[in-house]
């Protein structure tokens, strides 16, 4: 060989090596392991849409309490890139070779991590160092109850793995619900919707135009609009109505299992889970489903555009812009730094309550036999005195007073739980303690801190956000967005579903992941297929404009997905190795 | 210190490096012949260094295909016979001939997005790429302002493909200047274009798709077809065009046999992608692939995809998809390459 081709060769395989080196390098933690001191415990932290100012905080104020200890946190540059996959890979090169010992991160399930991830146990179960322990206060105090007499049990459930440990500690409840621009809707002299039905007079109101304003089309203000693709904000409102309606159905329907009289777990037969779809609570969700996302009423540009876009729409004064869009509570930190002119015009609910709770509970056939749009100002009331905080009994008496029906403490409590129930992804914001870590004492106590009362404060004022261990109302705020949306989970009959673990029970083995099977996404395929509609493209109503074609339009779908399903049924079974 | 041994076994000799890389040869009692007469027996150390320095150059890429292609292909074979828990079916194989004929449990039916596939790659190699050869050609031959219009056409090579899908996105958005360009010169589109953009209307969806594909593709292989027209001599052009040869003479009996053998590579490259080229389909409709814009390669990455994110990984459909592709792809390229290759004879320059 020549010296020449030798030496061509050796900068070759260097630059292959290198080049190899440098990829590998990559899949672990840049720049190698975190050196800390004994009494010092590194936290890694995804900067998300609460920022991290509550994290400093909390960090000065953990170093304050155990001056005399001497305990230290290093916080690690924070990254919005800390979560799902990039944790794992991480938390599986160990403890040793990265040196973090807290991840305050989001995405990562307890099942990804647990002794049933794909790297084995990587992290540290909680329960007994954190969990069985008392919050901790800032002055380094325990509180009187122990963090999991402070949580949700139903978040508890998340931070679990199928194995029954609790590895996963989470660090925010956050709720999905509604935004409004209420400088807009104010132009059109309308309130906030509180049910389905009062969402779609508004609706009509400013796609039609009424007597304050033109239509959309003059206006360029237009009802609603939504990100694109396949994004999970339009989701999380169908999500929320089945469970408004009736949530041991929606259990049902991701488990394909249902309780039993002694409240015991029964699976559904073959047959049963074939027509599980062939449900009420469905069929009312979908044609709330087909009116909210018909094409003709979005923002243009709803179907093919971003989360920045849509936030946009919903902020400025561009022309064809929105009144509202479903998002969350932590909208306004994200578009803060953009918008900061226009932060005072919006505003935060919980979804909107399908009018079909009210038809069901005070409609034809029931003891009030109340017609429809009774049934929906009846409903609106009471939902007024549940945001208002107000028990049972208080509402009860109030109906009585103002609207002289007597409602029973059963409907009561049903308008209560369909109102209080959101959409959370609270259950997404998991930390997790690196498998063997030498400092579990600190990063115990800093969990326990976290969990307490004074800590909810802060995360409540410098986060926009709420504790899962103590849900604060914010009074402070110099926004209403922020306060309003600090009452959803501070409200008393706050509770919430989530789908961040997927299908469950029988629907999991089957590996039923989609919501529904015959649509990848119902509200874009909805927004993008259906022309069931009321309306032109003009900014006018049909003249023979009638409801029944959203409703056909559900019967339609409903009846598809369940034949889609009896017919592929085996293949179902197959697959998962049922048959 | 243990003596490193290196064994020819063809010859059934052992050439043994001792502890000071000093070489001996031990011969065995086994007469040599055949194939190993020819094998050099007595290797100098320095012949040595220099194979010990190839092997380990070629190791790591031979590491790596290794890891990454025989065992992800072995593995993808296998998934597409195994059910959710590794059992052994052919339920996968079902689904997927249901999916063309039919519709497959998701509902989907392959056989639009087959149908869109071909369409697309038969306009794609079936015109735009023989456009592509005389644009190409015309630039080569330094007309006025070639220099700037080459530019033009190699600034989508430079982009990432990402970059590039968003930007044309944009421009047959709703909001994009096509759109505009319509409104001022009055040109009517339909509500549903006029509202969401050309790629979200049914009737316009697919052509739009079509029409950014070919724009792509003209200047896709632009940067490789004028390396290979410039290495074609100038002495053959001054030559023909002395003999009076016309644009078409030159192009056809002398431009494209010179570069024959570069336009048979990117041809074969064309077969290979039929069914895997999704046209970025992904990006351009926000992973949804509606209004009729779903291609095999979109499908096959989307099922993918969300079959991935269950707790249970279910890749068994993808995977027998995949094959069945593949089956049919393979005689496609080989008698395609066949015939590319019987075509003309390669040109030597």
């Amino acid at each position: 060989m020549k010296k020449s081709t030798k030496v061509a060769t050796f900068l070759l395989s260097a630059i292959f090596a290198f080049g190899s080196v440098s990829s590998l390098a990559a899949c672990g933690v840049a720049g190698g392991k975190v050196e800390s001191a004994e009494n010092e415990i590194v936290v890694k932290v995804r900067k998300a849409g609460f920022g991290t100012d509550w994290l400093y905080t909390l960090k000065n104020k953990f170093e304050a309490a155990y001056k005399n200890e001497g305990y230290k946190v290093k916080i690690l540059t924070p990254d919005n890139n800390i979560k799902d996959d990039v944790v794992v890979k991480e938390l599986a090169l160990g403890y040793k070779n990265v040196g973090v010992d807290l991840y305050i991160t989001s995405g990562v399930l307890p099942d990804h991590v647990g002794v049933n991830g794909d790297y084995g146990e990587l992290v540290e179960d909680l329960a007994d160092t954190v969990y069985s322990q008392k919050a901790i206060n800032y002055n380094g105090e325990e509180e009187s109850q122990t963090v999991t007499e402070k949580l949700d049990p139903e978040i508890l459930r998340y931070m679990t793995d199928a194995e029954g440990k609790q590895y996963a500690y989470c660090w925010a409840q956050t709720s999905g619900g509604l935004v409004v621009n209420t400088v807009k809707l104010e132009q059109y002299g309308l309130e906030i919707p509180k049910t389905t039905n009062e969402m779609f007079e508004c609706f009509e109101a400013i796609y039609c135009g009424n007597d304050k304003m033109g239509n959309s089309i003059k206006s360029g203000t237009y009802p609603i609009t939504y990100v694109s693709g396949q994004n999970g904000y339009t989701l999380t409102f169908l999500h929320a109505l089945l469970a408004q309606y009736d949530r041991d159905y929606f259990d049902t329907l991701w488990s394909f299992q249902k309780k039993g009289e002694n409240g015991e777990v029964i699976q559904l037969s073959d047959a049963e889970c074939q027509e599980v779809y062939n449900d009420q609570t469905m069929y009312e969700m979908l044609k709330v489903a087909y009116r909210t996302f018909d094409m003709t009423i979005a923002a243009p540009g709803s179907q093919s555009q971003t989360v920045d876009q849509a936030q946009a729409k919903i902020m400025g004064n561009n022309r064809n812009g929105a009144v509202f869009m479903f998002n969350g509570d932590w909208m306004l930190n994200e578009v803060k730094l953009n918008y900061r002119n226009y932060l005072h015009n919006i505003d935060f609910v919980n979804y909107p309550v399908m009018s079909a709770v009210g038809t069901k509970l005070f409609g034809a056939g029931t003891s009030y036999n109340l017609s429809e749009e009774a049934c929906d100002d009846l409903l609106s009331f009471v939902i007024d005195c549940v945001d208002e905080n107000m028990d049972i009994d208080a509402i009860i008496e109030k109906v009585k007073t103002d609207k002289d029906i007597t409602l029973a403490e059963a409907d009561a409590k049903e308008v209560a739980r369909a109102r209080g129930l959101t959409y959370a992804r609270g259950p997404e914001h998991v930390a997790y303690v690196t498998k063997g870590t030498t400092k579990m004492d600190i990063v115990s106590k800093f969990l326990r801190m976290m969990s307490s009362d004074d800590y909810a404060e802060t995360f409540n004022v410098q986060g926009n956000g709420a504790s899962p261990y103590c849900a604060l109302e914010n009074t402070t705020s110099e926004y209403k967005f922020v306060r309003n949306a600090s009452k959803v989970t501070a409200n008393r009959y706050f509770s919430f579903v989530s789908t961040i673990t997927g299908a469950r029970g029988y629907r999991g083995q089957l590996n039923f992941q989609r919501f529904f099977t015959t649509s990848s996404h119902l509200p874009f395929d909805i927004a993008s297929n259906s022309r069931a509609t009321i309306y032109t493209m003009n900014g006018t109503k049909k003249e023979d404009a009638d409801l029944q074609v959203y409703a056909d339009a559900a019967t339609t779908f409903q009846a598809n997905e369940v034949a889609n399903i009896i017919k592929n049924w085996d293949s179902w079974l197959q697959n998962a190795g049922l048959k | 210190m243990e003596e490193n041994k290196i064994t020819a076994q063809e010859s059934e000799e052992e050439i043994v490096l001792d502890s000071n890389c000093e070489i001996k040869k031990e011969t065995n009692s086994k007469k040599s012949s055949g194939f190993s007469a020819y094998i050099k027996k007595n290797y100098s150390q320095l012949e040595r260094k220099d194979f010990l320095f190839a092997y380990l150059l070629v190791l790591f890429p031979v590491a790596q295909f290794l890891v990454f292609w025989v065992y992800v292909n072995a593995s993808s074979i296998a998934l597409a016979f195994q059910n959710d828990l590794g059992g052994f079916t052919l339920n996968n194989f079902k689904t997927v001939y249901t999916a063309f004929v039919d519709k497959d449990m998701f509902g989907i039916n392959l056989g639009e997005s087959l149908r869109n596939s071909f369409i697309l790659w038969i306009i794609g190699e079936g015109i735009i790429f023989p456009v592509g050869l005389i644009t190409t050609y015309v630039l080569t031959r330094k007309i006025i302002g070639h220099y700037i219009f080459r530019l033009i056409y190699i600034i989508p090579s430079l982009m990432g493909a990402i970059i590039w899908t968003l930007l044309v996105r944009q421009m047959v958005d709703y909001s994009g200047p096509i759109m505009a360009i319509c409104n001022a010169m009055g040109i009517k589109v339909s509500d549903l274009a006029y509202r969401n953009g050309f790629l979200k209307d049914p009737n316009t969806a697919f052509p739009t798709l079509v029409i950014i594909r070919s724009i792509m593709g003209i200047v896709g292989n632009n940067a490789v077809l004028t390396g290979a027209y410039t290495r074609v001599p100038t002495e053959l052009f001054e030559s023909a065009e002395l003999d009076g040869a016309s644009f078409g003479t030159e192009l056809f009996a002398i431009a494209i046999p010179c570069i024959w053998s570069t336009i048979c590579t990117l041809l074969t490259f064309a077969l290979c992608s039929v069914f895997t080229c999704d046209y970025n389909v992904y990006l351009f409709t926000e992973g949804m692939g509606d209004n009729g814009t779903s291609t095999i390669g979109f499908q096959l990455f989307k099922l993918t995809y969300e079959l991935s994110k269950g707790t249970v990984k279910s890749y068994g459909y993808p995977a027998a998809l995949g094959l069945v592709l593949t089956v049919f792809t393979l005689p496609i390229v080989l008698v395609g390459k066949w015939a590319l290759e019987k075509m003309s004879e390669n040109v030597e320059v």
